[in-house]
């Protein structure tokens, strides 16, 4: 026991103290022996050792001491402190362009980790599957994520491998009625209790297994809970109406996280859906894998399930098969079938945009501490002779890039906090980024280090090979090749300018798609949603009385939101007959003429009222597409598919000019209005061409009208052009995005082309002085010096001019209608970072220029 | 003001070193405060406090006789240095100054 506490006591004690302590618990263990056991003396021995292990006893270790004992390292951070404070445009140069480019990259990173993290949460995300449905008829192939209602009850029970199905079917918007509040809820499906369960949603009230299994049961979220009954507790066991039907709140769920593909706010149980058959279509089903099973596995399951089940007709030429989707890459799923709303495209930019941002400002760095380098050749140079190691004035200038990134990486984390509020309502992302965990203070840790090394490590290795006698002997210049740095402000304005041609190429399509002649009018129309069922035609009486509403028409399609379309079986001009889903619209014979949709060809069903009810117009893509000389007359057919189900021809009685009801990403498909009564969709839509007077109020009294005449309905209505703008929503964001980032760039690539201007006229403030002296002009000096940033920037447009036009290619090519890229944009980019580069090296171009010459010169 | 940092412990260690006189080592320190406060004191606490005041200058040190019971290794004698009794001067004369300055109805 003794022995061993020594030992113990010889590894860590410090060796000038070892002997004195050492004797001391001698001492005292022979006092002990004297007095009681031996086995005693020696744990109190032993319990002394680890008590005397305490740092002022113990020997320093030794990476420790190499790092603080050091008066090394107390000498670095002084000296970085004192370069520091001693060239303050630099410093500020530096810091400033550091910490605005890493407050951008870290709000950058919060916007892509947010995106990245979509579904990523659930306990069991690598066994959660979403079912992709794929149809085949004829040589048409449709894919989709919605599909039969039966295909999970069937999944469920057909194959082993799935431990669970669930699906669930959208509700639509329904107004809900408490007491006597209405309103519009918004999120709202219907779930089985399964899906509940594979999605882990967690029941805060209720029972999770019965929730969803009676009909007309709703299970709420919390938030929704707190909106309808003030408070979560009080939801259970609550009536409300929905749609007019009485239905009782059975569980709340805590509200589904934002980062989710499907964020449900109210759910209401399946079983409330009445008749679910395999053509009962719209539902998107969920599968919980059991442990370990790949999910090629249960593909080929579901190709034999679909065999046995004859999901398939064969004769006909249909065929069905389904797959799996894993449910964590749903959300940036490049593939159309899977509605991802996230954009992966964007996602790189943005990334690449925040790696640029921080390189261009560690450029700035690495330039300007080595065009700085004269002023510090002679400390070099001195310490050197003293006998400083390479490698010690290598650390020296990294310690300073070190400090200088770490200030940054501060004030550009206060800056992040201080602007993360506007950010999210820029980008729209309710992301956050707790700046005080210790996993976000561990990665700025980490940025800082990487900063200060990539932006210190060249100047560390160039500063530190200079060689005392030539520096000490004096006439030294700048070293650092000036080929490299050249290179690098080249480098800055590159990705410059591609930024800034970029944001013009976004704006440029924005402005396109807003004023593009759509082929309707959008003005001053107002549109209203209809509730009850066959209210337009009161509703258009009732309106119409109104002056100041000069039309009135219906449709059950709002104007590029979405589409309908139905299968038709239809004759082109050599009479092949093929089957075809056309988009249409059915609507009333006000609705052309309000719309102002010009008629080719033939006439609007408008003049005979009521007689001509199987008659359709259609436009010019379509009779293009089926290539009709005469289209007039022809005739297209739906229906007889089925036996007792009678086919209905419709001919066509106008051709009308092309134009773009869907939206502008897709191109002009072929369409057909339908009249009614004949066929009838419904009127979802009342759309009312409005006079400019008394807006306010014509609005106003339709409102009224609206809720007086369908009290079980909301009113809701908009202006057309509002809504067609708000469709370009995203791309107005993803411009505003670039905008501020492409601003950021130039400002920071702009803020080292300043620095590196001043030290350029400081080096040379003898020869302008001389210059000045024998006559040159203002202008003259300004060419001076100008002249070498100009053929940069000049270089830097030729190199950026090709990447700004196939990045911003690609980007247009997911519009059908864009903008061609002009050789005038890429002018307007590269001439706009030009005049920029010239107003800042200008300042302090004039500045030394006007300068007088016998103060620069009498220290000669 | 307080010119000089003394801790509770290092006072009593410091005045526990003149009260010894010249005979003042680790374990003849140790013995004597034990015996006055009552309580056991450990050697890597008083043997930390030693060095601690001795790198401050209020303690010096020097290599005394080698006995047989430290197994032949020698003692290390301390001994108050001028600066150490400014120390314990400045503190005592605190206290008393505030002693003093107690009313005499708080001690009735």
């Amino acid at each position: 026991m003794k022995r061993f506490a020594n030992k113990i006591l010889s590894l860590f004690c410090r060796p000038e103290y070892y002997n004195d302590i050492r004797g001391d618990l001698e001492e005292l263990y022979t006092r002990r022996i004297k007095s009681s056991t031996k086995l005693y003396a020696g744990i109190k021995y032993f319990l002394a050792v680890l008590m005397l292990m305490r740092p002022s006893l113990m020997k320093p270790i030794k990476l420790l001491t190499s790092l603080t004992n050091g008066s090394m390292i107390n000498q670095y951070f002084k000296a970085s402190v004192r370069s520091f404070s001693k060239h303050k445009t630099y410093s500020t140069i530096n810091v400033f362009g550091l910490s605005v480019g890493i407050a951008a990259s870290i709000l950058l990173y919060s916007y892509v980790s947010f995106e990245m993290s979509f579904d990523k949460s659930y306990e069991n995300k690598d066994r959660i599957y979403r079912v992709t449905n794929h149809s085949k008829r004829g040589d048409r192939i449709r894919g989709g994520i919605t599909g039969s209602g039966m295909l999970a009850p069937a999944l469920n029970k057909e194959i082993p491998e799935i431990e669970l199905a669930g699906r669930r079917h959208y509700f639509g918007r329904p107004v809900i009625q408490i007491g006597d509040t209405k309103f519009r809820q918004t999120q709202c499906y219907y779930a089985d209790p399964n899906l509940t369960t594979i999605l882990e949603y967690d029941y805060l009230f209720g029972d999770e297994k019965k929730a969803l299994e009676a009909p007309n049961s709703v299970v709420i979220s919390k938030a929704t809970a707190r909106k309808m009954f003030e408070n979560e507790t009080k939801a259970l066991g609550k009536t409300m109406l929905v749609n007019q039907v009485f239905m009782q709140v059975t569980g709340v769920i805590e509200d589904v996280a934002a980062n989710s593909n499907f964020v449900p706010h109210m759910l209401v149980s399946m079983s409330t859906m009445s008749k679910i058959g395999w053509n009962w279509m719209g539902h998107i089903t969920y599968v919980l894998l059991e442990d370990n099973v790949p999910s090629d596995v249960v593909n080929d399951k579901m190709a034999m399930m679909v065999d046995r089940l004859s999901l398939g007709d064969p004769e006909e030429g249909i065929s069905v098969w389904y797959d799996l989707y894993p449910i964590s890459e749903i959300h940036l799923s490049t593939d159309d079938n899977q509605e991802g709303r996230g954009n992966r495209s964007m996602i790189y930019a943005l990334s690449l945009i925040a790696v640029f941002i921080l390189l261009i400002a560690s450029i700035n760095y690495m330039n300007l501490a080595t065009a700085r380098s004269s002023q510090r050749a002679k400390e070099i140079g001195v310490k050197k002779v003293i006998g400083a190691l390479r490698r010690q004035i290598s650390f020296q200038f990294l310690a300073e890039s070190l400090f200088v990134s770490f200030i940054s990486v501060v004030i550009g984390g206060l800056l992040a906090l201080f602007l993360e509020s506007s950010f999210i309502t820029m980008t729209g992302i309710p992301s956050s980024i707790n700046f005080f965990s210790v996993d976000v203070i561990l990665k700025l840790a980490g940025l800082g280090l990487a900063i200060g090394l990539v932006s210190g490590s060249y100047p560390a290795i160039i500063l530190s090979s200079f060689k005392p006698a030539t520096i000490l002997k004096g006439g030294h210049s700048s070293v650092g090749s000036q080929g490299l740095r050249r290179v690098l402000v080249s480098f800055q304005f590159v990705i410059s300018i591609i930024l800034i041609v970029s944001t013009i190429v976004i704006f440029n399509q924005i402005n396109f798609l807003q004023n593009k002649d759509l082929g309707f009018s959008q003005e001053a129309i107002y549109v209203v949603r209809l509730g009850k069922p066959d209210s337009e035609g009161v509703l258009k009486q009732t309106f119409l009385q109104n002056p100041h509403i000069k039309n009135v028409a219906s449709s059950n399609l709002m104007p590029a939101t979405g589409d309908s379309g139905a299968t038709f079986s239809i004759r082109d001009e050599d009479g092949e007959a093929s089957e075809d889903i056309v988009s249409m619209a059915t609507i009333d014979d006000d609705y052309l003429d309000l719309m102002e949709i010009e008629l080719l060809s033939g006439k609007a069903f408008a003049a005979d009222n009521g007689t001509n009810t199987g008659s359709i117009i259609v436009n010019e893509a379509m009779v293009k597409k089926y290539g009709w000389k005469e289209p007039l007359g022809q005739s297209i057919s739906i229906g007889g598919n089925e036996e007792g189900d009678p086919m209905e021809n419709f001919v066509i009685e106008g051709v009308v000019k092309d134009f773009n009801m869907l939206s502008l990403y897709s191109p002009i498909k072929p369409f057909a209005f339908f009249k009614k009564p004949k066929f009838n969709w419904g009127a979802q839509y009342l759309l009312l061409k409005l006079d400019d007077r008394d807006l306010m109020e014509t609005i106003s009294f339709i409102q009224n009208e609206f809720e007086s005449f369908d009290q079980g309905s909301l009113f809701s209505g908009r202006f057309l052009d509002d809504h067609l703008e708000s469709i370009y929503q995203n791309e107005k964001k993803t411009a505003n995005v670039f905008l501020v980032f492409a601003l950021l760039t130039i400002t920071i690539a702009c803020l080292g082309l300043f620095g590196l201007a001043t030290y350029s006229l400081e080096r040379r403030t003898r020869e302008i002085s001389i210059r000045k002296v024998l006559g040159a002009k203002l202008g003259d000096i300004v060419k001076l010096v100008s002249v070498e940033f100009v053929l940069i920037i000049m270089v830097s447009s030729l190199i950026a001019a090709p990447c700004a036009y196939f990045a911003m290619k690609k980007w247009l090519g997911k519009f059908s209608y864009h903008i061609d890229i002009s050789v005038f944009t890429m002018l307007t980019g590269s001439l706009a970072v030009l005049v920029i580069a010239l107003m800042t090296i200008s300042i302090q171009a004039i500045r030394t220029a006007k300068s007088n010459p016998a103060c620069t010169l009498k220290c000669e | 003001m307080i010119e000089y940092k003394l801790g509770h412990f290092e006072e009593i260690v410091l005045l526990t070193v003149c009260v010894l006189y010249e005979n003042a080592y680790g374990i003849s320190i140790k013995d004597e405060i034990e015996s006055r406060i009552g309580k056991g004191v450990s050697v890597g606490a008083l043997q930390s406090a030693l060095r601690r005041m001795e790198e401050k200058g209020y303690l010096e040190s020097m290599e005394g006789e080698e006995t047989p019971e430290r197994g032949g290794r020698r003692k290390r004698y301390f001994t108050i240095t001028t600066h150490g009794k400014n120390a314990l001067k400045e503190t005592k004369d605190l206290r008393m100054e505030l002693w003093d300055s107690i009313p005499n109805v708080v001690f009735n």
